[in-house]
């Protein structure tokens, strides 16, 4: 089958009603027109994988468009348990780099508001697949990364503790890349034969059951999708929407697959089905997970980890581990398995604050549900603490940790190794409450730019811890007459409130002078409407600034790309003159004597 | 194994004479993104390539590619990969500190190189040797006295014959761009006295680059990873210093105090 990479006017009949439960699948998406199966609580896509070979001019071959599909299939079987689910294989037949087709494009187009059908609901939940292939002498090198997601919402979980207090945890990522994979040229003889098995639609359950005259896949993305009848042994029943159906073979031969040997992640793509179908049992009306979700999900963890080996991700395990837990949190059951989850992820990821606030949140919760919350708030501490410091005083562990002292100061018991006695958590609750954050410029949501320039001039405030006039003449007296950097929110025009507490300073001082112009020096290089529109801002700001009306602020522009914008004066001789005739003045200069 | 070096080198030497004349190619690799960004330069072949050094080339840049990307999907916040074509250094000294200092306004925290050469073992039987070369931008912008090198490379023999994925296994260099990548986030931070952001980012490198499963790899990092434990170290204690952190917060947490 040659997947010829041109361009087709696909139509795809995607209008389509699946009643309830959804269980729906499509072999071939045109990547260019994206849907999914809006009803579906889960849905799985899986976009072409981007080809590589050690022959440049070699653009594709029939067993890498083969290993997409194959994922797709067989990622359904694995999900086909949770109930509601939808499967896509999203075809490219523009080649990789048609910018329509990119991972983030299509995640666009398909979370894209207001809603229309073919567009993921707000609450159901996705799996976007993609990744590379590498051929060459016969073997291909596999490389899979998955983004996970929920309409609408992020994949934060807030857990109940006594006194009506709560912790927010959240797995340490949403996507993630699995550890590449080689297969041999006999695994890809044994995958085309797969392939070819699982084009085959026949009319019952078994392999020697009558062949069916047609297939359901489509290289070119026209066909529309099935919905699924019944599974029944490793096979699936389905049917298009044009009325053919028949019987398709999901699970390669077999009870355990053997894909899954050679391509762990598809037992991944299961467990992460498990995650979210707990996750949107919750946020869609009158849905309901089964009952043996967290028994599930928790079964393709140790498929994972056991085909992984020794090769494991410590990511994909660390985040792995946490939707268990998490799919345990929602069924309210396991808090033990989930705590030891959730200690085991923060084992493999020490740096990372989430990770280490997972690890608190679900101790806490596992203690709680024990009837003490508490019983190990010395461990949860050291998770909390080690969550500020490394995420550089984010204001999220902060909080927890005022939520744990809150309620160690209030718990019965104050003795054991593990126990944090009441007085030292009431004590460390006041060292927290006057709000002492750890200094971190721009830390939170956004990461500031400023923190990202090389070596820069300290702030004037920084350099001179006074307010008003003094900073002005030492600035002024500081040869070039630089005041200082001025900071933004990351990609954006949006002033840092500290560099907005700068210009205040800057505007009190200089408001006494006339005849002193300002400058605000522009890096060159890129993003230079992003600069400007800063550097506007900037104007913008000083000039309302008490006594500034009037004042010339002029804006320059360096060739140097500097990566930070300079307030400065234009003309620092005049500046020192200014201030050493103001000096010696005894009345404030009139408006009327400013520069315009 | 001093007579296979003396050999390797008077090859090398003459293969170098042989060699097409190379020039320092360090273009401009343009980017309108505010992301901290890792530059991938082009793989060149350092002798006159045939179809088995052609396919090495291929490799390499596939694999560097790969964990690029890799790189990209791990980091947070995001951070963009960029192949920057024709582009590539003469040597390390190219790295001056002015070169770095502009290319931190770029918020580049890597920038990686490789070249692909060819060698012979006593017997004089050929084998490949892949050179890979990684930069940390901020370390050489901001040189701290003491510091090891801000530039690493990192050799590897690749012997005929040696089957893909062995070859592909023995070129992954995602742990250590992760690593790498972590540390120079660290030390920027730390140069700017933003000792909060220092202290997460430094931990992680230290701790990946200790943890590096290729032998190489783990031997050429060790000075670099005890760097980044000390840096560390330091914004911790300038924190404490500065007292608006509270002591029981600190004491609880220093990179190799893992709850």
């Amino acid at each position: 089958m040659n997947l010829t990479r041109s361009v087709i006017g696909a139509v795809l009949c995607v209008a389509v009603t699946w009643w309830q439960p959804v269980m729906a699948g499509d072999f071939s998406v045109n990547c260019r027109h994206p849907y999914v199966f809006s009803d579906g609580a889960v849905n799985l896509v899986v976009l072409s994988f981007d080809y590589h070979s050690s022959d440049p001019k070699k653009r594709g071959s029939e067993t890498a468009d083969q290993i997409p599909l194959l994922l797709q299939a067989n990622g359904l079987l694995q999900m086909l348990r949770y109930g509601s689910v939808g499967s896509l294989n999203f075809v490219n037949p523009y080649g990789s780099g048609d910018p329509q087709c990119t991972p983030e494009t299509i995640l666009g187009k398909l979370t894209a508001t207001p809603f229309s059908t073919g567009r993921l609901r707000d609450g159901h939940g996705l799996i976007l697949i993609w990744g590379t292939l590498y051929e060459e002498g016969g073997e291909l090198q596999v490389q899979t990364s998955m983004r996970f997601l929920r309409g609408g919402l992020d994949e934060s979980m807030k857990l109940s503790l006594p006194d009506g207090q709560t912790i927010t945890v959240r797995p340490s990522t949403t996507t993630l890349t699995f550890p590449a994979q080689t297969l041999t040229a006999s695994d890809l003889s044994a995958i085309a034969k797969t392939f070819n098995d699982a084009l085959e639609v026949r009319e019952g359950p078994s392999p020697t059951a009558k062949l069916k005259p047609y297939t359901f896949y489509d290289p070119w993305g026209r066909n529309p999708g099935y919905s699924v009848l019944n599974v029944k042994d490793g096979w699936i029943q389905v049917k298009n929407v044009n009325g053919l159906e028949g019987w398709v073979r999901a699970d390669l031969g077999g009870r355990e697959n053997p894909l899954s040997r050679l391509l762990p992640e598809i037992e991944f793509i299961g467990l992460t089905a498990g995650y979210l179908r707990a996750r949107t049992s919750t946020e869609i009306p009158n849905d309901h997970m089964p009952d043996r979700t967290l028994e599930w999900t928790r079964s393709a963890l140790q498929r994972y980890l056991a085909f992984c080996g020794s090769d494991a991700d410590e990511v994909c395990t660390a985040v792995g581990c946490q939707m268990t837990a998490l799919v345990g949190c929602v069924q309210g059951k396991g808090w033990a398995l989930s705590d030891s989850l959730g200690t085991r992820a923060a084992e493999l990821l020490p740096n990372d604050s989430e990770a280490q606030r997972f690890a608190a949140g679900m101790a806490l919760r596992a203690d709680a549900g024990r009837g003490d919350a508490t019983a190990r708030a010395a461990l949860v501490e050291r998770h909390l603490a080690r969550a500020a410091v490394v995420s550089g005083g984010g204001e999220e562990p902060l909080g927890d940790l005022r939520t744990l002292y809150s309620l160690a100061q209030k718990s019965p018991a104050t003795s054991g190794p593990t126990r944090l006695p009441n007085d030292v958590a009431a004590r460390r609750l006041i060292a927290l409450e006057p709000h002492r954050k750890i200094p971190a410029p721009g830390s939170g949501p956004s990461p500031s730019p400023q923190r990202l320039e090389p070596n820069p001039a300290p702030m004037a405030h920084e350099q001179q811890p006074v307010l008003g006039e003094k900073i002005f003449t030492n600035l002024a007296a500081n040869g070039n007459g630089e005041f200082g950097h001025l900071k933004f929110v990351e990609e954006t025009a949006q002033l840092q409130p500290e560099s907005e507490e700068f210009l205040q300073m800057v505007g009190s001082a200089l408001a006494p002078y006339d005849k002193v112009a300002l400058e605000i020096v522009l890096p060159g290089g890129s993003d230079q409407h992003l600069w400007q529109a800063r550097a506007n801002q900037a104007r913008s700001f000083l000039l309302k600034q008490p006594g500034m009306k009037g004042q010339k602020i002029v804006v320059t522009k360096l060739d140097a790309p500097t990566g930070h914008l300079v307030l400065r004066a234009q003309d620092p001789d005049q500046l020192r003159r200014e201030i050493e005739g103001r000096n010696t003045a005894s009345d404030k200069p009139r408006d009327d004597h400013r520069i315009n | 194994m001093t007579a296979v070096r003396f050999t390797s080198v008077l090859l090398m030497a003459a293969v170098l004479e042989l060699a097409p004349p190379v020039a320092a190619q360090m273009i401009p690799c343009k980017e309108t993104s505010a992301l901290d960004k890792v530059y991938l330069d082009d793989v060149r072949a350092m002798v006159p390539s045939d179809a088995s050094l052609d396919t090495l080339v291929q490799r390499i840049g596939y694999k560097l590619r790969a964990n690029l990307r890799n790189l990209e999907n791990r980091s947070v916040p995001e951070m963009k990969g960029l192949t920057c074509k024709a582009r590539y250094p003469s040597g390390d000294n190219e790295f001056t500190p002015t070169l770095c200092q502009n290319l931190t306004s770029d918020k580049v925290l890597l920038e990686v190189w490789s070249s692909v050469n060819r060698e012979a073992d006593e017997e004089g039987e050929p084998y490949n040797v892949v050179d890979l070369s990684v930069v940390l931008v901020p370390m050489i912008a901001n040189a701290i006295p003491g510091a090891p090198p801000g530039v690493l490379r990192f050799q590897q023999q690749c012997k005929p014959g040696e089957s893909v994925k062995q070859s592909l296994k023995r070129l992954d260099a995602a742990s250590l761009l992760w690593g790498l990548s972590r540390v120079a986030c660290g030390l920027r931070a730390y140069a700017l006295k933003s000792d909060g952001d220092a202290f997460g980012p430094l931990c992680e490198g230290a701790r990946t680059l200790r943890s590096l499963k290729d032998p190489v790899q783990l031997s050429q990092c060790a000075a670099l990873a005890k760097h980044a434990d000390e840096i560390a170290a330091a914004a911790r204690a300038r924190l404490l210093q500065k007292g608006n952190v509270p002591d029981f917060i600190l004491n609880a947490a220093s990179c190799a105090d893992v709850p």
